[in-house]
């Protein structure tokens, strides 16, 4: 029910709310310098935390929203399988040989790799230095 | 054309099934939901250290009440009462919003899993409740971005970067398991999904979806041995590092009711969800729930027992087991059963 799904959402979110308006006026905060630095396992900490990151996390999540969303388009596909048949089962067939020709270039070209100076890849990719 | 939101033919007598107004049932609905939730999140934490101090033989919390039964209430008050802590070089706004996002995502997913065949046993009966399940999960992501990111703290960002790339990583296996079922099924909603397993369980005719699905789903909570992004010998405990009081009982909320939503979703998706044989003396408006808990709380304790026996993956394993093998043998079962779908149409009731 709509209705329903409406009140749900609105309670679900005004729980969270409340659980955060109500920690922060139950528990006292008492501040010092040493509580106002980041935890770094006794080490005082030095510069930023925005560091660089590694290629292949640029790369892991490029290629999610390039396969996300191609299996999206395959969700309208199951929900009427069966009314296509045969015909409609050899088209999508074609719709996922084209996205995983995909995944097996990005394979191929060793962009599935997390390891430095791996050898099991065929034609390695300098960006998979980590 | 209906809008998305539209119930699919059997909801729509949703208030003739109970002879109440809607909006009198819509509330009872949000409070039993809500109501079951938090108490089984909460047990479900003292449950899980109970049965790992069994599987160490250890004793565990047994000190608050009888068998430790109050230690989830002792666990909140306390936590409610901790000092509050939003450190000064955080950003402030994305770190207090983060716990939110988690929780309400994971919640939210609760209102397309249906406890019953009655209309009213489930909150929406959407006709793209998988679509609704996956969406929510793919939200449930930016808590963790935005977590490790508005820390500003090493360990956060490491962290929260792990456990990103994880959860987007497995989240395309997870999709394409469901989207099995659903072909198999017919239908993208979660009450004709449970109605099409009436005379197969799912899990005897997609028996390697089942496996993609259930490791997908122990990747997708970050549990253990996919447990990296909190990997306390490496990076304290990643993205919610820099928490404190009741916002890291959210985010401690936020996975145990993850946990529970995404049993209920294996259950359903692949051991007929509601349904059961019938249970004498039982009213039949219980049995629905009943076997969905039931079901629920086995996979809950796999979950716990496999947090107990397995090690950690090493990350560049975590990842090629993702892409290079979960991903392909999906696709693999999602060609298999579209061919048993159509080469034996009446393996499965059609739902509608």
């Amino acid at each position: 029910m709509t209705l329903s799904l409406i009140l749900y959402t609105l309670v679900v979110v005004a729980t969270a709310l409340v659980t955060i308006v109500l920690s922060a006026l139950l528990g006292r905060a008492r501040r010092n310098y040493h509580k106002d630095m980041a935890y770094e396992s006794g080490i005082v900490p030095t510069g930023d935390a925005r560091l660089r990151m590694s290629i292949p996390y640029y790369l892991v999540a490029i290629m999610f929203i390039l396969f996300d969303v191609e299996i999206l388009f395959l969700y309208p596909y199951a929900a009427v399988a069966r009314d296509l048949g045969w015909l409609g089962l050899l088209k999508a067939m074609v719709f996922i040989a084209f996205v995983f020709a995909g995944l097996a270039y990005v394979w191929l070209r060793g962009g599935l790799i997390w390891r430095h100076l791996s050898k099991t890849a065929s034609g390695s990719l300098s960006s998979s230095q980590n | 054309m209906n809008n998305i939101f539209a119930v699919t033919a059997a909801s729509g007598a949703a208030s003739a099934a109970l002879p109440l107004p809607p909006l009198v049932v819509s509330l009872l609905q949000i409070v039993v939901l809500l109501g079951m939730l938090f108490t089984i999140a909460a047990y479900t934490v003292l449950i899980e250290r109970r049965v790992i101090a069994w599987l160490q033989h250890r004793v565990g919390p047994n000190r608050a009440g009888p068998f430790g039964l109050l230690q989830p209430l002792a666990d909140v008050l306390k936590l409610l009462t901790k000092e509050e802590s939003t450190p000064p070089f955080t950003d402030r706004w994305l770190f207090i919003a983060a716990p939110a996002i988690i929780m309400v995502t994971s919640m939210l997913s609760f209102a397309v899993i249906p406890f019953g065949p009655e209309p009213f046993m489930v909150i929406a009966n959407m006709n793209v409740g998988v679509l609704f399940f996956l969406a929510l999960s793919s939200l449930g992501v930016y808590s963790i971005v935005l977590a490790g990111w508005s820390s500003n703290s090493k360990y956060a960002a490491l962290g929260g970067l792990r456990a990103t790339a994880q959860m987007i990583s497995y989240e395309l296996s997870m999709s394409l398991a469901l989207l099995a079922v659903a072909l198999q099924a017919g239908t993208l909603s979660f009450n004709g999904i449970v109605e099409a397993q009436r005379d197969l369980w799912f899990v005897i005719l997609q028996p390697l979806g089942f496996i993609i699905f259930l490791v997908s789903v122990v990747a997708e909570s970050r549990r253990a041995p996919f447990d990296l992004p909190e990997a306390e010998n490496e990076i304290v405990a990643g993205f919610h590092t820099e928490y404190s009081s009741m916002k890291f009982a959210m985010f401690f909320l936020g996975e145990y009711v993850s946990v529970m939503l995404l049993s209920c979703v294996v259950a359903t998706a692949y051991f007929g969800g509601y349904l059961g044989p019938n249970i004498p003396f039982v009213p039949s408006v219980l049995e629905g729930p009943i076997y969905l808990l039931g079901k629920m709380a086995l996979l809950v304790f796999f979950f716990i027992w496999i947090r107990a026996t397995y090690p950690r993956l090493r990350y560049d394993h975590l990842m090629e087991l993702g892409w290079k093998y979960l991903v392909p043998l999906a696709v693999l079962n999602l060609v298999v059963t579209a061919v048993i779908t159509l080469a034996l149409p009446h393996l499965t009731v059609a739902p509608r």
